[in-house]
């Protein structure tokens, strides 16, 4: 048995640095994203994906099934294409119908269970689900790209790559659900499972199936097959908005080993003392696709294009720095300590591109990204204990007045109708009575300066102030998991919930973030992935996917 | 009977915890505790009876109990003595490997993790569903037209 010997590092980021909403906010995928990760994997297994059903009309309305093995077990997406009148189609969470239903299902499944699937995956939340469906999801079709695709395909030709590249997605998906919901199976049933026992990996396994049916989809409409290119660049667009905020919040041990890992990678690239020319030349060309993929990247939103148009700029900067920086000793240490000054949508870009090339140092720690034990606090024994927890971890939040209006100035709830979450204005809006546990910051600070002055035992505390029994969890999980608390008043009027979508969806791996408000954002997945028949060795080229030139 | 997953039974009863007046980490601990209650074959009617004292209740003194006996060094076995099914629903959620040395006596292995096994499913009578679900529907609030037109989707062309 070999003994394993870690590799070197440089020390972590601070959680006080790295776990700042606005830095979180301007993260982009890395080779550690959970699609990635899952793309590696199933070209480690050289998964094969069968079609054994294909039951459509020439319109494209009817159903399909997918089927794979990986780690032992087969899996199948059922997909259901249907006729939805334009007046019904939306991307809110409050739609009823949808363009097309999708189960990731255990097993194969039969023509009961088919039926089953078809009567129930289109009413989505109305329908109900047994533990063989493991993910449930639903897409809209991109109208104008879908008619383009199809007519062009029609009439024999290929589509507009300006087109195809603009929007980048035949259908967006506005629901993935997993762990239980509606009935489908828990979490709990496949998180030991070989490929599937990574965050989000059967959720992520189910948007890879998805987007090669809507391929597949164009293609039997068009009657006529798309360029392999073309494909390629056709992802899964997604529309997201605060129903995954809370997330990260309410997961701190996950979100601690997310950022952990995402951080102790980025400190192992950062110890490498020499470059050879190939991993120089390697960097530089990765820089200049992300160069080419800031250029290919536009939304309609002003604010947040002006963003882009900056990142652009300061980019072209550190590309020039690159070259020289790369030949000399430590060089991705004395990159990371050279760009200190620039924006932190360049730091983070940066952080992403050093880690790119050098999967043999990072892509193990991809394993530690779960959370299969559960929350294992550092528990303390009395309330001085707790007091200097309090001052070491959670200095940001007990210095705050949370009697100010801006910093209360919001509250996050759950909707009657479609019991999501949502936040509200408090001194506009009814509801802060019914306020949802986000406050962390507040929690904390009220804890802080409840402590009484003569020292008794936690549990005592607890029997006679037991509202405070969220804070003083935080606390005691603070120690062991210094990664897991976002580092800013979420209820305060500067909180912008973007940010955290940002972080969560750059770990699934997601790409071209479009903010639409400062709440929703849509983005594409899998753009540039491998299709399912490209699962080999040049499978795991598609960081930042660019298109054409 | 609904055949529920167990996250599902499991969420609901947090938030109907909530509704009924809990801390959100009560509530959250409240929610693994009934969960393994009911799949070591508990009554639903003792979680009704729990959530009843909320806020205050057995459940507060658990919380208690608990972060009082984890003091120890990890190593140690810690023994809790508690015997009623919700009590020991909460051993079960603990992340460490536990053993029930008696009706009344649960033995806890600090920093030895393990998961106790779970049933598939719990199937769980619609009353029941029902009950809870109206507790946790007290932590509902109206969306406002303000919010609703910032949620996802808002104010674009849907057919673009």
């Amino acid at each position: 048995m070999k003994n394993f010997v870690a590799p070197d590092q440089v020390p972590l980021r601070p959680p006080s640095q790295v776990m700042r909403l606005s830095r979180m906010g301007s993260m982009f995928p890395t080779r550690l994203s959970f699609l990635r990760s899952l793309i590696r994997l199933l070209t480690e297994e050289q998964v094969k994906v069968t079609r054994p059903v294909w039951d459509m009309c020439k319109d494209g309305f009817g159903r399909a099934v997918y089927s794979m093995d990986l780690g032992g077990h087969t899996y199948s997406l059922v997909a259901i294409s249907t006729d939805l009148p334009p007046e019904m189609r939306t991307d809110r969470v409050i739609a009823e119908a949808w363009d097309s239903a999708y189960v990731l299902y255990d097993g194969v499944p039969d023509l009961a269970e088919l039926d089953r699937i078809t009567a129930n995956a289109p009413r989505q939340e109305a329908g109900r689900y047994t533990e063989r469906d493991l993910v449930l999801s639903r897409a809209n079709k991109s109208v104008r790209l879908f008619a383009h695709v199809t007519e062009c395909l029609r009439s024999g030709q290929q589509p507009d790559t300006k087109m195809i590249r603009d929007v980048g997605y035949l259908m967006r998906t506005t629901a993935v659900y997993g762990n239980g919901k509606f009935g489908i199976a828990d979490r709990s049933l496949i998180e030991d499972r070989p490929g599937l026992e990574g965050p989000f990996a059967a959720e992520m396994l189910t948007v890879w199936l998805i987007r090669n049916f809507t391929h597949d989809l164009a293609e039997h409409v068009g009657g006529a097959p798309l360029e392999r290119d073309l494909k390629r660049h056709l992802g899964v667009g997604n529309s997201t908005g605060l129903g995954m905020a809370p997330f990260l919040v309410n997961h701190p041990v996950l979100l601690n080993n997310w950022m952990l890992v995402r951080e102790t990678a980025l400190a192992r690239v950062r110890a490498i003392v020499r470059l050879d020319l190939t991993d120089q030349q390697r960097l530089l060309d990765l820089a200049d696709r992300a160069t080419l993929h800031l250029a290919q990247w536009s939304v309609p939103d002003p604010k947040h294009q002006s963003r882009i148009e900056r990142l652009r700029l300061d980019w072209v900067e550190v590309v020039d720095m690159l070259a020289e920086k790369l030949k000399q000793a430590n060089p991705l240490d004395e990159i990371i300590k050279n760009t200190g000054h620039h924006s932190q949508d360049v730091q983070e870009l940066l952080v992403s591109l050093l880690i790119e090339p050098f999967g043999d140092l990072v892509d193990a720690l991809a394993h530690c990204m779960g959370n299969p034990i559960g929350r294992i606090p550092s528990f303390v024994a009395d309330t001085d204990g707790l007091r200097k927890i309090l001052q070491s971890h959670f200095a940001w939040a007990i210095d705050t007045d949370f009697t100010a209006p801006q910093e209360c100035h919001q509250f996050w709830y759950v909707s009657e109708a479609k019991q999501e979450p949502r936040l509200g204005e408090r001194f506009t809006e009814d509801g802060a009575d019914l306020e949802s546990p986000l406050d962390i910051a507040r929690r904390i600070g009220a804890l802080y300066h409840a402590l009484p002055a003569k020292s008794k035992s936690v549990a005592e505390f607890l029997i006679d102030a037991p509202e405070h029994g969220l804070a003083i969890e935080r606390a005691q999980l603070a120690a062991r998991y210094p990664y897991g608390e976002i580092q800013d008043n979420l209820i305060g009027a500067g909180c912008l919930p973007i940010d955290m979508l940002r972080c969560k969806l750059s770990f699934f791996g997601a790409s071209k973030f479009d903010p639409k408000s400062d709440r929703w954002t849509r983005i594409t997945l899998c753009q540039g992935a491998p299709l399912v028949d490209e699962l080999n060795d040049e499978a795991d080229d598609w960081w930042l996917p660019v298109f054409g030139s | 009977m609904i055949r529920c997953s167990l996250n599902e039974v499991e969420t609901l009863l947090t938030k109907a915890a909530r509704g009924c007046g809990a801390d959100a980490s009560q509530a959250a601990r409240f929610g693994q505790g009934a969960v393994m209650c009911l799949c070591a074959g508990g009554a639903t009617d003792t979680i009704h009876a729990a959530l009843a004292a909320l806020p205050g209740g057995v459940v507060v003194e658990y919380a208690a109990k608990i972060q009082s006996g984890m003091m120890q060094p990890v190593g140690s076995i810690v023994v809790f003595l508690g015997d009623d099914p919700l009590w020991s629903g909460y051993m079960s959620a603990l992340p460490y490997r536990t053993e029930w040395r008696s009706m009344t006596e649960c033995a806890v292995y600090l920093g030895t993790f393990e998961k106790t096994p779970k049933p598939v499913r719990l199937e769980i009578a619609s009353g029941d569903l029902a009950r809870w679900q109206a507790l946790a529907a007290r932590t509902f609030v109206p969306e406002s037209e303000q919010s609703r037109l910032g949620g996802a989707g808002a104010g674009l062309t849907d057919n673009d």
